[in-house]
């Protein structure tokens, strides 16, 4: 029984370009019609996509596109009284938009226009006596909601407020067999999770419980012929794991275990040349999340056109330098 | 590639079809709202899908609980149409005006849907309506976009609304949250991935009059059949298992019968790495699974790998079973110099925080002598800690006996003495696997079937590989050849990793090279080995003099170097070192030479600063060599240097 490699082969018409302009114009006429389909359908994650949106402007140069005053209203109306933040207005409060506001706010300078004490006691009061976290009230747990917790928290410059070392048990007692983590004890590695556990231990300083030879070894079989990355073995190549898989090898100090110029060529290969912006695989229609993880791994690639980004945080080096923060690193 | 997947998600679905005949009302209500059917409707549409059960039409309450499988199967093409979303896999296809019109006439429909939807569920909310309406509003919304996580909220409001309300029979509630569990199936079939409906699942078992675990356990089979790596499918499985307490046995017998299916099966492999050690310890501590059944899992997952050798899992599985015997936490070396002790440790462990129980004290004579501890990384766990000694202490005649004792909690683990004037310690570093004789004999077998494959398939890679890590488990002297020889190849047959290798083989060079070391003290010589990254520097703790040069070292190997607390000179010539950033502080270093490197600006002998003794600096043959500023820079920062470019030995 052979298995068939699951690949994507890239033709000779795809972009070799990037196209920058585009992508800007991409991003900034996202939302510019509140009433498109594909616009109200994604409502339900709008912060992280004013996140995803920002944080690709930011890394281009083109941040004054957008409109700071409108999304720091917007953000204010969506924080709710026990101090959560919800992904928009009406919906509830929980860790992943609670980040994605914080990340906005950061890269704004502009933290104290939310109830920063409840909102840090709206994190804190998520973390379960194990030393997980519940993404929201309702009591999902997951290696995720770690990550955001100590993202958001060290981003407040409140890390010490939650039991930073049970966090890391939790998130240690997530690590598998091949030395990549899932999103609960014995869930199989993902390349997604990966990252969220990577960063959780890089903000904290934990970065030794990781084998990081044998993690790093499966992070550098996500790469295909094709020159994209996976998730996970036997999947398809996606740009978005170019960052998940990329910001780990880069945390874990191997980046060079993959071949820099098949990826580049790759990721340039899922832009758009029409609309502008990044699809998941050549060909697909673009939209903002592969969009700023297609210029995100570009970044961490050396791509001189776009500014550095953090690869703990997922956020322009300089905000992450302005905070005075310096998520730990290996090297080799 | 993009139209298989298509195939099989449409087969799964209609798979699922035939394994339902209950349906609840909410389930059908939300089917009917998304179809857009009057209520008026329905007799005539059910019968006409040959539905032919009483019924009344005055509502929907009063639907038949069951209804054959032919009208469900109309129903999913049905819903198929409807406003499903999702970011991945959207092929972009070019449409004409026409077809555009159309689209954009159905999405705008779809919207209103939405729209309004939504709306009304929010105002619901607000207005403390938790009702059947309530339920039958989010549940159409949820179906076509289960990603909706205030959705699912409002829902368990709506539920524990209903329980908390004492009006309902235990029978209502239970069936009621049938009726969610059905409503999740149908949101699992437009997203089998979506976080949020399989958290709600759980929710319902867990809040649920009686859960019938059996009935997840099936769907867990069900949904694993058609879709083997379904994470979330799995973690849901192992939620059911908890819960209900199903013997680990029962399901490790569950992924041999996955394997068996299809050896291609990551998920599975997994699992299997989970369960063994709840299954079969190993008494001993040492290995993850106890020996006959290591020896057992090695021949089957050789097996499954030689079936299909492009295949990755089975490999993955093999490099897991094949790793390095837990090595326990002990003192590396110890060194004393006339102000300083330096300690190194076989792991890096955190001395200095309360919490991880580890502690290190020293000893003078017999007596505790209390001291602070620094880490040489700077970090709050590291391999190597200092710390400062009174100058006085070793001066002078008197020979001091000091003892270096490693605690966990309140047990000892690990000492060591220095006597009669000893100023170092050391055991050897531990670079073989410590294999049994047993296992080894397996892994000979596996190594000589490996060498049988390679004889046909020369450039296997995962064989290659393979066969390097057997080699090194098996007897790494023997085969210290054929391990550099066959990385070699797999540089050449694996470009797109060649990264990797070549630090693979950095650090089998440089375990044989402190292997032929008998101490790891005075000169180490790892000049010309073609090292590419530098690992176990903490066993080089106790070195005087240290020469790396003609290997390919960057700047960012650098700040490993941070255990050479008691390095006087440190040789790298002849590297590609083009930045200095990550120079640790080494308190004893005095002599420094880079040449013939790539350093090409001369601010970068700031980062040297902290390295107090320094006597003598060589960027001689770099492009920075004949800088103007270089002096400069170098007597502000470096004020000791008394020799610049010069070779001092």
């Amino acid at each position: 029984m052979a298995t068939l490699m699951k690949d994507i082969i890239l033709s000779s018409s795809h972009p070799k370009e990037l196209l920058l302009q585009k992508h800007a114009d991409f991003i900034s006429s996202y939302g510019v019609n509140k009433d498109e389909y594909e616009y109200c359908m994604t409502e339900y994650l709008r912060m992280s996509g004013v996140y995803w949106g920002l944080t690709a402007m930011e890394l281009i140069g083109n941040l004054e596109r957008i409109n700071k005053q409108e999304i720091l209203e917007f953000i204010k109306l969506c924080q709710d009284d026990a101090g959560g933040i919800g992904a928009s207005v009406g919906h509830d409060p929980h860790l992943l938009y609670t980040l994605s506001a914080v990340q906005i706010l950061s890269m704004y300078d502009a933290l104290d226009i939310v109830n920063v004490d409840r909102l840090v006691q709206y994190v804190k009061s998520l973390q379960q006596p194990d030393g997980s976290f519940c993404g929201d009230k309702w009591g999902e747990v997951d290696t995720r909601f770690s990550f955001c917790a100590v993202a958001c928290l060290s981003l407040l410059g409140k890390l010490e407020e939650i039991d930073v070392e049970k966090a890391v048990e939790f998130v240690v007692s997530c690590m598998n067999f091949d030395g990549g983590f899932g999103s609960r004890p014995g869930s199989e590695s993902h390349a997604g999770l990966i990252y969220c556990c990577l960063g959780m231990l890089s903000i904290t300083g934990h970065l030794h419980y990781v084998d990081a030879d044998l993690l790093g070894w499966w992070l550098c079989e996500r790469q295909l012929p094709s020159g994209g990355l996976n998730g996970r073995p036997e999947k398809l190549p996606d740009v978005c794991y170019s960052w998940w898989v990329l910001a780990s090898l880069r945390i874990l100090g191997r980046l060079h275990w993959i071949r820099r110029e098949s990826l580049v060529t790759f990721v340039l290969a899922c832009q758009d040349p029409e609309t502008g912006g990044f699809s998941d695989r050549p060909g697909d229609l673009p939209d903002p999340f592969h969009t700023i993880f297609g210029l995100a791994a570009l970044s961490l690639l050396g791509e001189p056109a776009i500014k550095p980004v953090n690869p703990t945080y997922c956020m322009p080096q300089h905000v992450v330098d302005r905070l005075g923060l310096r998520p730990q690193k290996l090297t080799l | 590639m993009f139209e298989n997947t298509k195939k099989c998600d449409v087969q799964s679905r209609q798979y699922l079809l035939f394994q339902e005949n209950t349906i609840p009302r909410t389930f059908i209500f939300s089917y009917l709202a998304s179809t857009n059917l009057k209520s008026q409707n329905l007799k005539q549409f059910f019968q006409s899908h040959g539905a032919h059960h009483q019924w009344s039409c005055k509502g929907y309450s009063t639907i038949p609980y069951c209804l054959p499988t032919c009208w469900l199967q109309c129903h999913v093409d049905i819903s198929d149409q409807i406003l499903e979303f999702n970011m991945h896999g959207r092929v972009k296809t070019k449409t004409n005006a026409e077809d555009k019109e159309a689209k954009r006439k159905e999405k705008e429909k779809k919207l209103k849907l939405y729209q309004t939807g939504i709306e009304k569920a929010f105002t619901k909310r607000k207005t403390g309506e938790y009702d059947e309406e309530s339920l039958a509003i989010s549940a159409q919304l949820l179906t076509a976009n289960p990603d909706i996580t205030t959705l699912w909220n409002i829902r368990r409001e709506v539920l524990l609304h209903f329980k908390d309300e004492g009006q309902r029979t235990e029978d209502d509630l239970q069936q009621q949250m049938q009726a969610e569990l059905c409503l999740i199936e149908q949101c699992l079939r437009a997203n089998p991935k979506s976080y949020a409906a399989w958290h709600h699942r759980r929710w319902v078992l867990d809040n649920m009059p009686i859960p019938i675990w059996k009935q997840e356990l099936a769907l867990c089979n069900k949904y694993l059949d058609l879709d083997e790596r379904n994470l979330h499918c799995w973690d849901y499985r192992r939620f059911v298992v908890e819960r209900s307490q199903v013997p680990a046995a029962d399901e490790f017998e569950y992924t041999s019968k996955k394997i068996l299916a299809n050896f291609s099966n990551y998920s599975s492999w997994h699992y299997r790495s989970r369960l063994l050690p709840l299954i079969y310890p190993d008494p001993m501590g040492k290995l993850p699974i106890q020996e006959r059944k290591h020896k057992e899992e090695l021949e089957i997952v050789q097996n499954a790998a030689f079936t299909d050798p492009s295949d990755q899992s089975a490999w993955f599985y093999q490099r897991w079973l094949l790793g390095r015997t837990l090595q326990a936490l002990r003192l590396a070396q110890v060194h004393v110099s006339y102000d300083t002790v330096c300690v190194s440790l076989t792991h890096s462990v955190s001395v200095i925080c309360d919490k991880s129980k580890i502690r290190l004290e020293l000893q003078l004579n017999g007596d505790n002598f209390p001291t602070t501890w620094k880490s040489t990384n700077g970090q709050q766990y590291s391999h190597v800690w200092i710390s400062a000694l009174p100058k006085e202490l070793l001066s002078g005649d008197k020979t001091l006996a000091i003892t270096v004792s490693l605690h966990s909690g309140s047990s000892l683990v690990h000492y060591m003495s220095l006597n009669s004037g000893k100023l170092k310690a050391s055991t050897k570093p531990q670079f073989s696997a410590g294999f049994s004789e047993g296992i080894t004999s397996v892994l000979q077998d596996e190594l000589d079937s490996c060498t049988q494959l390679l004889d046909l398939e020369p450039d296997s890679k995962w064989t290659l590989l393979t066969s390097v890590l057997l080699m090194q488990a098996v007897d790494r002297h023997k085969y210290q050849e054929d391990t550099l020889a066959r990385l070699s190849q797999l540089i050449q047959v694996d470009p797109h990793r060649s990264g990797y290798y070549k630090d693979l083989w950095s650090r089998y060079k440089m375990e044989y090279a402190f292997d032929q070391n008998n101490e790891l003290d005075q000169n180490i010589d790892l000049s010309c080995l073609n090292l590419t990254a530098l690992y176990h520097c903490h066993y080089l703790s106790c070195v005087h003099t240290l020469d790396l040069s003609n290997n390919n070292l960057s700047g960012h190997s650098l700040s490993q170097l941070h255990p050479l607390q008691c390095c006087q000179v440190l040789k790298l010539d002849s590297n590609n070192i083009a930045n200095l950033h990550g120079m640790p502080a080494l308190m004893s270093l005095q002599i420094l030479s880079l040449r013939s490197n790539v350093i090409n600006i001369p601010d970068e002998v700031k980062y040297l600063e902290p390295c107090i003794c320094l006597s003598s600096v060589d960027l001689s043959d770099n492009p920075t060599e004949k800088d103007e500023m270089l002096q400069e820079l170098v007597k502000t920062f470096l004020p000791s240097v008394k020799m610049l470019n010069t070779c001092p030995l």
